[in-house]
C-alpha cells in the first residue's frame, strides 16, 4: 500500500482518505491483537485507539526513516503491551473473561465443533506465553512485516528474531501438548 | 521429524481468531471526524502554502546565523570590556 498519496491528500485536508489505511490494516491489526490474547471487545477498543493515535501522529511518520505498516505496527504493538501489562497489575484479565466463548443453541458438525474447541484452546495457551514472547510471535503472521521489521519493532536483530521465534513455537508446542493431556 | 499439526497451528495462527466486526471503519473514521488534522502535517501543509513562515532549511539557516551573530556579540562584549580594564589600569 503506497501511503504517500494517501498522506498528500489528508494533508489537503481530506480526511475519508484515511479511510484506505483502516480498511487496508484492519484485518492484520485484529489478527495480531487475537494472536496477543486480546478478547474481541477488548480487540476492537485497543484497534480503534491504534488508528486513532496513528492519525494523530501521522505528522511524525517519516516515509525515509519506516515503511508504513512497521511504523502502524509499533504503535499497536506498544499499545497493546501498554495495556495488558496494565491490566495484569490491575488484575482485571484474567484468563478467557470476556471470551466469545457464549454456547450456540444451534447443533454444529463435529469438525465445527473440534476446531472451536482447538482454536480456544490455543487463545489460551497464548495467554500462558510472557508477553513480549506472544507480540514477537502475533507479529510473525502480519503478512505486511518481514522478519527484519520485526526487529526494527522488536529492538532486535533479524537473527535474534528468529532464534526468538523458534523458541517460542517450540514452547507454543510444548504448551499445548500439556494442555492437551490435561483434557484427556 | 516435523509435527504433523505444525501447518495446522501455522494456519490457525495466521487467520488469527478475531473478526473485523461490521461498521468498524466507520466507527473509527467518526472519531477521526472530531480530531483535528494531525500536527506535523499541517504544519508541512502550511509551509508549502505560506509565504509567512520560511522553509525548514531556510529556518536552520536562520537560526545557525543568530547564533553565531550572537557569540560575535558576545565576544566583541568580553574584549571590549578587557580593553576597558586595560586601558583602566595602564592609566591608573
Amino acid at each position: 500500500m503506497d501511503i504517500i498519496p494517501i498522506i498528500n491528500r489528508i494533508k489537503a485536508g481530506d480526511r475519508s482518505a484515511y479511510a484506505a489505511v483502516i480498511r487496508h490494516y484492519q484485518r492484520p491489526l485484529f489478527g495480531f491483537l487475537g494472536r496477543m490474547g486480546l478478547s474481541q471487545a477488548q480487540a476492537e477498543d485497543m484497534a480503534q485507539e491504534a488508528f486513532l493515535r496513528a492519525w494523530q501522529k501521522l505528522g511524525e511518520f517519516d516515509p525515509k526513516r519506516a515503511v508504513f505498516a512497521t511504523w502502524l505496527f509499533t504503535l499497536a504493538r506498544n499499545l497493546t503491551l501498554n495495556e495488558l501489562a496494565r491490566a495484569s497489575i490491575r488484575q482485571e484479565l484474567t484468563l478467557g473473561d470476556d471470551l466469545p466463548d457464549a454456547v450456540d443453541p444451534q447443533p454444529q458438525p463435529l469438525d465445527a465443533l473440534l476446531a472451536g474447541e482447538r482454536v480456544q484452546r490455543l487463545q489460551a495457551v497464548l495467554r500462558q506465553l510472557p508477553l513480549d514472547d506472544r507480540s514477537i510471535l502475533a507479529l510473525a503472521y502480519v503478512e505486511e512485516l518481514d522478519m527484519a521489521a520485526i526487529g526494527r519493532i522488536e529492538g532486535c536483530s533479524t537473527g535474534a528474531v528468529k532464534t526468538r521465534l523458534y523458541r517460542i513455537r517450540e514452547k507454543l508446542r510444548q504448551l499445548l501438548a500439556t494442555s492437551l493431556e490435561k483434557q484427556i | 521429524m516435523s509435527d504433523p499439526q505444525e501447518p495446522l497451528l501455522d494456519k490457525e495462527l495466521a487467520v488469527g481468531f478475531l473478526e473485523v466486526p461490521d461498521g468498524f471503519e466507520q466507527r473509527v473514521m467518526a472519531r477521526i471526524g472530531l480530531e483535528p488534522l494531525p500536527e506535523g502535517l499541517a504544519e508541512r501543509s502550511a509551509e508549502r502554502v505560506g509565504w509567512a513562515r520560511p522553509g525548514r532549511r531556510a529556518r536552520r539557516w536562520i537560526e545557525w546565523l543568530a547564533l553565531i551573530g550572537g557569540t560575535l556579540v558576545g565576544l566583541l562584549q568580553l574584549f571590549a570590556f578587557i580593553f576597558g580594564v586595560w586601558t583602566t589600569s595602564n592609566l591608573s
